[in-house]
């Protein structure tokens, strides 16, 4: 009986040690809000500066191969204006932006519809989970990812997931600069979709990589303005 | 300050619409990557006295031209001549051109008139061809190089050394708003930063309906002028929908 006990104080405090170490606060207004990946999640985190507020984050990153950062913040909000900006010297162009598995991309946010989701069956239910085992789960319900893309037109807007839309704001062609953004969200949700979303968004996701396989470092910025203030 | 830099196609084949000009399209970006101004372009027909006088006021205008095509070893290919009337110089056989093309036969050739291309202007030097033993020349503030795409495109790295400059700062606004509706406030801007070049551009398709372009020797100059228009333009009831900065060499 002592043993079990023992054994069930000891878990708790690895679980209590895990959770905390997935929950970096980040610096600035808002402190706490964000949270950030496990280096578990990657090889290692890369070098990194990073900014929170009410409405939005900053980071600068250089990631050398085999790293990458991921932040997200859940919350409830409307889906209303967003305001991006990117900046990459570089390109992950050895990915196709096409897979699901491949996919990787130096600079990306991800708006999450939590309560919103496509009627895919069973079958097909299934088939995604299975997928996702694989290649590692994504937030349930339906996303808008703004990327910068590997290698496929800007102005591309494609399924990567069934569930999930990605459009392509920047590309290899504007490596070295900044590239800042405005999208309505629900206009580009019903650009992919064909209808307005259900429910707000309930999650801001900021994520930026660098396979192991691809050859020097990449240094990117990513600042998100989301609900973006009125003009 | 960007090297001032003029390009010059020569040939009645691209005059006569034989071929599809593709040198200038591969040109003018490099150029402006490696910080100089490409601040003319031409085409000129293999007309001897034509080419040469046109030469002459280019180079009134510019620091360096570039040249592409006509140095081949038939009749039609007039620009070593041109170029060495220009200069002032003889046309001479270089030995080491003619060298390299004796290293190098090619079946079926007319070793007299394949040699012509060994002929530059008196104190050319010359610019290597990895693809062929037929060099360019670069003389009198003019940089030869022949016509096709692929040998020039394996050679004009050579250049970079004479045209690298200051790569100047830009800004590049994309909005849904027809071109007249915001003619206004680009004008206002250009009084505004008359230190700042603004170009706006339609693009027929995509994502976007228009791109308003800021260029200027400084970023922050450039970057303010972009701005003052992206802070005017929602009087006409469009906005600014992506911004692209590109960082010149003073940020």
């Amino acid at each position: 009986m002592r043993n079990v006990l023992r054994t069930a104080l000891f878990l708790l405090g690895c679980t209590v040690l895990f959770a905390a170490s997935d929950r970096i606060g980040v610096a600035g207004e808002g402190r706490g809000t964000w949270e950030e990946s496990t280096p578990g999640r990657w090889e290692s985190l890369p070098e990194r500066r990073v900014g929170g507020t009410d409405n939005g984050i900053s980071v600068e990153m250089t990631m050398a191969p085999g790293t990458g950062v991921s932040y997200a913040r859940t919350g409830r909000w409307e889906p209303g204006p967003a305001v991006l900006r990117f900046a990459a010297d570089n390109v992950n162009s050895g990915r196709n932006d096409y897979f699901p598995g491949e996919a990787a991309f130096p600079a990306s946010v991800t708006f999450v519809f939590g309560k919103d989701s496509l009627k895919l069956g069973a079958k097909r239910r299934v088939s995604l989970l299975l997928r996702q085992v694989w290649n590692g789960f994504t937030p349930s319900g339906i996303r808008l990812t703004y990327a910068w893309g590997n290698g496929l037109p800007v102005g591309s807007m494609y399924r990567l997931w069934e569930e999930e839309t990605v459009f392509v704001v920047a590309g290899p062609e504007e490596v070295g600069k900044t590239v800042s953004t405005a999208r309505r969200l629900v206009d580009d949700f019903g650009a992919a979709y064909g209808r307005p979303p259900v429910g707000g968004v309930t999650e801001v996701r900021v994520s930026a990589r660098r396979p192991s396989r691809e050859k020097g470092p990449v240094r990117a910025s990513i600042t998100v303005r989301f609900p973006a203030p009125p003009e | 300050m960007a090297t001032k830099v003029g390009i010059v196609i020569l040939g009645d084949e691209v005059l006569k619409g034989e071929i599809r000009e593709a040198n200038i399209a591969y040109m003018i970006p490099l150029l402006a990557d490696w910080g100089a101004e490409t601040s003319l372009c031409a085409i000129l027909p293999d007309d001897i006295p034509v080419v040469v006088r046109h030469l002459r006021w280019y180079l009134e205008e510019v620091d360096l031209l570039l040249l592409t095509g006509g140095i081949g070893p038939t009749p039609d290919d007039i620009t070593r001549d041109a170029v060495a009337e220009v200069a002032g110089v003889p046309l001479v056989v270089n030995p080491e051109a003619k060298a390299a093309l004796e290293s190098r036969p090619y079946k079926g050739a007319n070793p007299s008139f394949r040699l012509l291309m060994a002929q530059v202007p008196q104190g050319a030097t010359l610019i290597p061809n990895p693809l062929s033993p037929a060099p360019g020349f670069f003389i009198a503030r003019m940089a030869v190089f022949p016509g096709v795409p692929r040998m020039l495109q394996a050679m004009f790295e050579w250049v970079r050394p004479m045209v690298s400059g200051r790569r100047r700062s830009r800004v590049t606004l994309y909005a849904m708003a027809p071109e007249s509706s915001y003619a206004g406030i680009m004008k206002d801007a250009m009084s505004a930063f008359p230190d700042v070049g603004i170009g706006s551009y339609p693009i027929s398709d995509g994502e976007y309906r228009v791109r308003v372009v800021f260029r200027g020797d400084r970023f922050d100059r450039t970057a303010a002028c972009a701005e003052r228009f992206a802070k005017f333009l929602p009087e006409t009831g469009f906005e600014v929908l992506r911004r692209v900065e590109e960082r010149g060499d003073d940020a």
